[in-house]
């Protein structure tokens, strides 16, 4: 894949939010922090409310800025993580394939909660199936992660935060089926995501851009 | 002996610079002071009659050894326990545990709950008296069950209160049931919305530059706000400032979480108004206040650095919030069923 990671500091031409969802222990914060940091613990503490990462990424000719947000799984969560959802131009929803109720609440809970309160239409949306180092506890295949993604019409893949397996890839298929969406880059340029406070069209405050 | 630097709950520590060891070391430097103004107290083993001396005492930082006993008796957690004839009670709940439906949830958080300490970490030990905790606690009140973020805020006071579990079980039926604002642990956390609003609402009052940039940000007071009000500071802070916190809100309530949050607004106030992202922002924060060894210098602020702040005031601002949540609430709950499976979806 024509990606390369850590661009300079350069301009960025796009800025680009990305949501992880999915049940309350399924390695949301660790693909975060396998993907971000490259690195993986044993101990992460459960995600009270969000969490969130940054990472640069050059994408062809593209220089790419990632806001990744993690936030907590517990169903009584979900009411607060709704003005998350704003702007999101990606959506990961993750399952742990020891634990197959992890999948069928992708369906029944988190599907419903974008449709609810993502605002972008078009936004691109991957099923990840985590975890696959667990060998025989294992308990959902890869035939069916990817018959639920395609029945949903979201990307696919299977990753392991843990031996850090397909990480990087299942971010950069998601970034680059992004970047071959035009209505979702109309706004992910410099006007959105990163408010300039020095540039001079920019003055202060994204209320600049309200053309109501 | 343990090789790497631990604090005095157990947690290791570490320093991002030498300023922090330094901080550590003042931190350390109080407890003399505060051992000394404690001393009448502890020896005749009563509290001082005077509310406002209480009060202040209290302000100043509770000795740890005294910890237990002192937010027994101010906390409301002795009645919680009285009103319950006996204490076979938490006994009998925790024979019951196994028909808690929280069960789950509390087996899937016991191990990431503070996972780098050496007794709330051990199976045996820490994570099998944290589990009895929770599951007890969500068969005696139903109506909240277990919340992620009770995991945090039992693990530090098991620590505190010399791991006297049936103790802690009532502490922390004083915080959720007497303390915190009513559903800030429920089912949709509707209380904690209304907690986010007022703090809102709080800040754009006392710090109306900072309301003002994060609104255009689009940085919802939820994002830094959520682990405070949900932890009470106990995965937010390290746990010996964390207690200072609780210090205080045993006693004198829910107004003390608005107080400390205000205050740590002001203090990185001229920090914050730099961020452009609300994401950049909200780690910054995290950060910040996971590194906060002396929690001093703010409780100060926290106490007479923000003005006036009565509960009437902060109950005033609730009772509007509450009205916006519950219409929130109201709404989410219609669209949900509107787009259950089986109507047609978008």
């Amino acid at each position: 894949m024509a990606v390369e990671l850590q661009p300079t500091e350069s301009a960025i031409d796009f800025t680009l939010k990305i949501l992880l969802l999915g049940d309350s222990g399924v390695g949301k914060t660790s693909l975060l922090t396998r993907f971000a940091h490259d690195n993986f613990d044993e101990q992460v503490a459960s995600t009270i409310g969000v969490d969130f990462a940054v990472k640069k990424l050059s994408v062809y000719d593209k220089r790419v800025k990632l806001t990744v947000w993690d936030t907590a799984g517990q169903e009584k969560f979900r009411t607060l993580t709704t003005t998350f959802y704003r702007g999101a131009k990606g959506i990961i929803m993750v399952y742990d394939v020891s634990r197959p109720d992890t999948l069928l609440h992708l369906e029944e809970q988190w599907m419903r909660e974008l449709e609810l309160h993502g605002t972008e239409a078009d936004a691109v949306r991957m099923v990840v199936a985590n975890k696959v180092d667990v060998g025989d506890a294992r308990r959902v295949s890869w035939h069916e992660g990817s018959d639920f993604a395609r029945r949903h019409g979201c990307l696919f893949a299977e990753t392991s935060a843990k031996t850090n397996i397909a990480v990087a890839n299942a971010f950069e298929e998601l970034v680059l089926k992004i970047l071959e969406t035009p209505s979702l880059l109309e706004d992910a340029g410099l006007r959105s995501g990163t408010v300039l406070l020095d540039s001079p069209q920019s003055g202060y405050g994204v209320y600049d851009y309200c053309y109501c | 002996m343990d090789s790497s630097p631990h604090d005095m709950y157990g947690f290791p520590i570490t320093y991002q610079g030498p300023h922090q060891a330094l901080d550590y070391q003042r931190a350390q430097n109080l407890y003399a002071t505060q051992e000394k103004a404690w001393a009448k107290y502890a020896a005749e083993k009563r509290l001082p009659k005077s509310g406002y001396k209480l009060k202040k005492l209290i302000r100043s930082g509770i000795p740890p050894k005294l910890r237990s006993w002192v937010w027994f008796e101010v906390s409301g957690a002795k009645q919680l326990q009285s009103s319950q004839a006996g204490t076979a009670y938490y006994a009998n709940l925790v024979r019951a545990a196994s028909l808690s439906k929280a069960a789950s949830q509390v087996e899937l958080d016991l191990p990431r709950t503070f996972p780098s300490h050496p007794y709330l970490s051990c199976a045996e030990t820490g994570q099998a008296a944290m589990r009895r905790i929770l599951t007890s606690y969500s068969l005696h009140n139903p109506l909240v069950g277990y919340c992620q973020g009770l995991n945090f805020i039992v693990g530090v006071i098991l620590l505190a209160v010399e791991r006297d579990e049936e103790r802690t079980f009532w502490l922390l039926a004083a915080l959720v049931e007497n303390i915190c604002y009513q559903g800030s642990f429920g089912h949709n956390l509707s209380g904690c919305h209304v907690e986010m609003k007022t703090l809102q609402e709080l800040v754009d009052a006392k710090m109306p530059r900072l309301g003002a940039h994060m609104k255009a940000l689009g940085c919802d007071m939820s994002l830094i706000a959520t682990n405070w009000f949900l932890t009470l500071y106990c995965v937010s802070m390290p746990a010996e400032s964390a207690c200072r916190v609780l210090d205080s809100l045993f006693y004198e309530g829910a107004k003390i979480l608005f107080r400390v949050a205000l205050a740590l607004l002001k203090t990185l106030e001229p920090k914050l108004l730099q961020f452009d992202n609300p994401g950049e922002l909200m780690k910054w924060v995290k950060d910040y206040v996971g590194g906060i060894l002396h929690v001093g210098p703010l409780m100060e602020v926290a106490f007479d650095g923000i003005g006036k702040l009565s509960l009437k005031k902060v109950d005033a601002v609730r009772k509007d919030k509450a009205v916006e949540v519950q219409a929130f609430m109201e709404q989410r709950r219609q669209q949900r069923s509107q787009h259950s499976p089986g109507s047609s979806a978008t």
